[in-house]
């Protein structure tokens, strides 16, 4: 309970933190929340799993914001320099445009590591048939544990036919 | 009891250990087959050549020689199903007695007419001539000086030798005594009478009254009381010129002797005059504890003239009993004819004609309180099956306690119980009267009515108590084969395995069984009913502790115990190597492979156990297949692999279950490692964005 109203509390303080930081740095944060538009939407149209996706196109995004953001600190941080630099076509570009870069490491490297790790299954699963296989082998069916096992770890029908005598041996 | 036991089959072993192991030159199955059976030391016997005056009733004798000496030989081969006396023969070999013939070997040998192996004693052969064949009439009619002279002294040295060496010989009589090649009786020899049970060729006519009602078979170990009394016959027919038997059954031989006593029953009308007769009446007293002993006898060859104990007649009735339409006045001869008609013997008891006649014709109120007991319990035991039999048998021993058990038409001394066995399971006949007897403690029975009637018979129960609690349970081990090699150690094992073999020790047995797996002919398992039981009475240490196995369901457990056995025997008997019984054992082990879970082990194992089966080495063998460490061991290592397999089983199942999605299958990760570049690559990008702007 203590946990949980700490954690609560904590986020409440780091909302209200932003969002006077974010009150704080108004220019920053409208060029932000223009040129970030597309990680804004890949964080909320994709599905559960894809918020990493989000993570990877707002990393790429971030980076093709930051050398405006740098131009609007170093050029007169306030709202008309940010309006001018954001209402610029081409910086919407080079910022959608890097975000474009992060989609496209998702796509490809998610790809190719879902078929490399697809593969390792592949031969994991036919290392593990392989081990079964050589236990059955070495230990006898009865190793599944699919057949019912008397306390010795014999199966009950096995042990019935082994209390017959062989018949067809030549007496002395 | 126990001391004397081991005492026993300590000097058995030791007796067994003694006897010849033959040399067998003729071999079972050769085309060739030699008719000479080779023994060691030289002797030779021809299976051909048969010497008919020498044999002993259905016993055969063959001739037999020394083949450098020149010495002949008389071999007497013994059947199967009559045990021979094999301690007394042992006995026998240590007497030295010029009137005896010298036992020279004895042992099993393989004998080519039956394509079996025999017991075979093997006799000096200087007896000579029968000095009254037993078809000629049993009276010769000599002079009494011939008879004291020729017949009396020697014989009475035989029986001095017998008592010191504590041999009972149980074939003193006319038809064995033999002129030991002379004439005139001057070198007079005794027969031997080793080749079958105590007495089994005795007539009726030389054993005494209680004995003589026994059937050969079970007429069981004697004392000298009972060789001096068929000496007494013996003197008394080469005495006599009249037999006043001739002619007359067994029974009647035995009735007639009841009713006038054994020494008027054999002189009859014989007058004997002098010392002669105190002699007669001394060694014929039928109170085996009246008789004189070999002392007295020697006393009186001495000179000394004693007077023989009077003889107290026995007590006859004043009226007779109406039985059968016989009368009968002698309690003994009533106990004998009761089991001729047990719904007569019945009918005497529930109408009150037997109390009756003890009461008021025998005067003896006692014995009837003591019957009328033994009638209720009888009655208390059940009056279904059997109840008629067994009132009869006790009827009989109370009525006349001297004389042997009666049941069923056996009539046995408790001691002759196991040879009459013997014959019975050897000729393959029914033997449930055998059980029947045993389980209800007859024989115990008998010996408390002898104890009772102040009788000194010698047994102890302690042999029939433990054959009723063999008998409670059938399992291998137990059962009346278990009462067979109890009540006759001297049996050899009986065994259909061991039909073509003579088995007299464990140490015979594996050698037998060896030589049976030679030609490749193994049974399916070696220990059945007959061995486990003849193992168990040679020594409890062999089988005792491993009859729990030998009874189990489980086949694996039979043959590991079939085994362990027979290599306990292989080590304390200190046997060499038995191949063809290992490699036996060694292709039933399959089964006992499979009990280990690891096919490593089994693989191992079998490539072990071949090489120790070649070796013949049983001992090792078992300590190959049946270590409960490697057991163990194999046990644990089974525990692990199983969860070694399901936790396999699981994870197998869970890539099953994610690769059934190939599209979907590792995005995850990937997404977060596409994360991680993307990161570092926008990381660098703004590093260097920071450091050209602001640197």
């Amino acid at each position: 309970m203590t946990t949980k109203r700490r954690k609560k509390s904590q986020s409440k303080v780091l909302l209200i933190a932003g969002m006077m930081t974010a009150i704080m740095i108004a220019p920053t944060t409208i060029m932000l929340a223009i040129g970030m538009l597309p990680t804004i939407v890949a964080y909320f149209i994709n599905k559960r799993g894809s918020r990493v996706r989000a993570l990877a196109i707002g990393a790429m995004n971030l980076a093709g914001c930051m050398p405006y953001v740098y131009e609007l600190w170093l050029g007169g941080h306030d709202f008309s320099n940010s309006l001018h630099i954001v209402m610029n076509p081409q910086v919407v570009i080079v910022m959608y445009a890097a975000a474009g870069v992060g989609y496209v490491i998702d796509w490809a490297v998610s790809g190719f590591v879902s078929v490399i790790l697809y593969e390792r299954g592949q031969t994991r699963m036919k290392e593990i048939e392989k081990r079964r296989q050589a236990l059955v082998e070495r230990w006898d069916k009865k190793v599944t544990g699919r057949i019912p096992l008397d306390a010795h770890g014999f199966p009950v029908n096995e042990e019935m036919d082994m209390e017959r005598e062989p018949t067809n041996k030549n007496k002395i | 009891m126990a001391d004397d036991n081991k005492t026993n089959k300590d000097a058995e072993k030791a007796d067994n250990k003694n006897e010849d192991k033959p040399k067998i030159r003729n071999k079972k199955g050769d085309s060739s087959i030699s008719h000479i059976v080779e023994l060691s030391g030289g002797v030779q016997v021809d299976s051909t050549k048969r010497l008919a005056a020498m044999d002993v009733g259905p016993i055969e004798a063959y001739e037999g020689f020394g083949d450098k000496s020149g010495e002949q030989y008389f071999a007497l081969v013994c059947e199967p199903d009559i045990t021979p006396r094999v301690r007394a023969s042992a006995a026998y070999q240590n007497i030295s007695n010029p009137r005896l013939s010298s036992l020279v070997k004895r042992g099993v040998v393989y004998w080519p007419p039956a394509r079996q192996e025999r017991y075979m004693l093997v006799f000096q052969n200087n007896l000579g001539q029968s000095l009254s064949p037993a078809d000629q009439k049993q009276a010769l009619g000599l002079h009494q000086d011939i008879v004291l002279e020729k017949i009396l002294e020697p014989l009475a040295n035989c029986l001095l030798d017998f008592r010191d060496k504590e041999f009972f010989h149980g074939g003193i009589r006319a038809s064995n005594l033999f002129n030991g090649g002379t004439a005139n009786l001057e070198s007079v020899m005794l027969g031997q009478a080793l080749a079958a049970p105590s007495s089994f060729m005795q007539p009726v006519l030389y054993e005494t009254i209680q004995r003589a009602m026994a059937d050969p078979i079970a007429r069981g170990r004697g004392r000298q009381c009972h060789d001096l009394y068929a000496l007494g016959i013996t003197l008394a027919v080469m005495l006599r010129s009249n037999d006043p038997m001739e002619g007359l059954s067994s029974a009647d031989i035995i009735k007639h002797k009841l009713e006038v006593g054994s020494y008027a029953a054999v002189t009859g009308k014989d007058r004997f005059k002098g010392s002669i007769l105190e002699l007669l009446r001394g060694l014929l007293h039928d109170e085996d504890d009246q008789r004189w002993s070999v002392e007295e006898m020697q006393e009186w060859i001495d000179g000394q003239r004693l007077t023989p104990k009077q003889v107290i007649p026995r007590k006859k009735a004043d009226r007779p009993l109406l039985f059968a339409g016989e009368r009968y006045f002698q309690l003994e001869k009533l106990a004998m004819d009761l089991e001729v008609n047990p719904t007569e013997t019945k009918r005497i008891i529930d109408e009150g004609d037997l109390e009756q006649w003890l009461v008021r014709s025998m005067n003896n109120e006692e014995l009837n309180e003591h019957l009328t007991e033994m009638i209720a319990v009888v009655r208390n035991n059940g009056q279904g099956a059997g109840y008629q039999d067994r009132l009869v048998s006790v009827l009989s021993m109370v009525l006349d306690p001297a004389a042997p058990i009666r049941y069923k038409g056996l009539h046995m001394n408790p001691e002759g119980i196991g040879t009459a066995l013997s014959q019975c399971m050897a000729k393959k006949q029914d033997v449930s009267v055998f059980a029947d007897l045993l389980s209800q403690g007859i024989p115990m029975q008998w010996i408390k009515e002898q104890l009772k009637a102040g009788i000194e018979s010698g047994i102890f129960p302690q042999n029939f108590e433990m054959c009723a609690r063999f008998l409670r349970k059938p399992h291998l081990g137990l059962g009346i084969e278990r009462c067979l090699y109890q009540l006759n150690p001297e049996s050899h094992c009986l065994s259909e395995k061991l039909e073509k073999h003579h088995v007299l020790s464990a140490e015979e047995l594996l050698i037998a069984l060896d030589n049976a797996c030679k030609g490749g002919m193994a049974p399916a398992l070696f220990i059945d009913r007959h061995i486990a039981a003849f193992l168990s009475a040679q020594d409890a240490n062999y089988i005792d502790d491993l009859l729990p196995m030998l009874n189990a369901q489980e086949y694996h457990k039979r043959i590991v115990a079939n085994l362990r056995c027979f290599a306990n025997i292989q080590r304390r008997d200190k046997i060499g190597a038995l191949p063809h019984l290992a490699k036996a054992f060694a292709e039933l082990m399959p089964t006992v492979y499979k009990r280990y879970h690891d096919q490593e082990i089994r693989e191992k194992m079998q490539k072990q156990v071949g090489k120790l089966a070649a070796a013949g080495d049983l001992v090792k063998m078992i300590e190959e297949v049946d270590s409960p460490a490697v057991a163990n061991k194999d046990f644990k290592a089974f525990k692990l692999a199983m969860y070694d397999h399901k936790v396999l089983s699981a994870e197998h199942a869970e890539l099953a279950r994610q690769l059934e999605n190939k599209k979907t299958f590792g995005l995850s990760a990937g997404r977060q490692i596409a994360a991680l570049i993307s990161c570092g690559l926008a990381g660098f990008v703004i590093l260097g964005l920071t450091f050209s702007n602001f640197f």
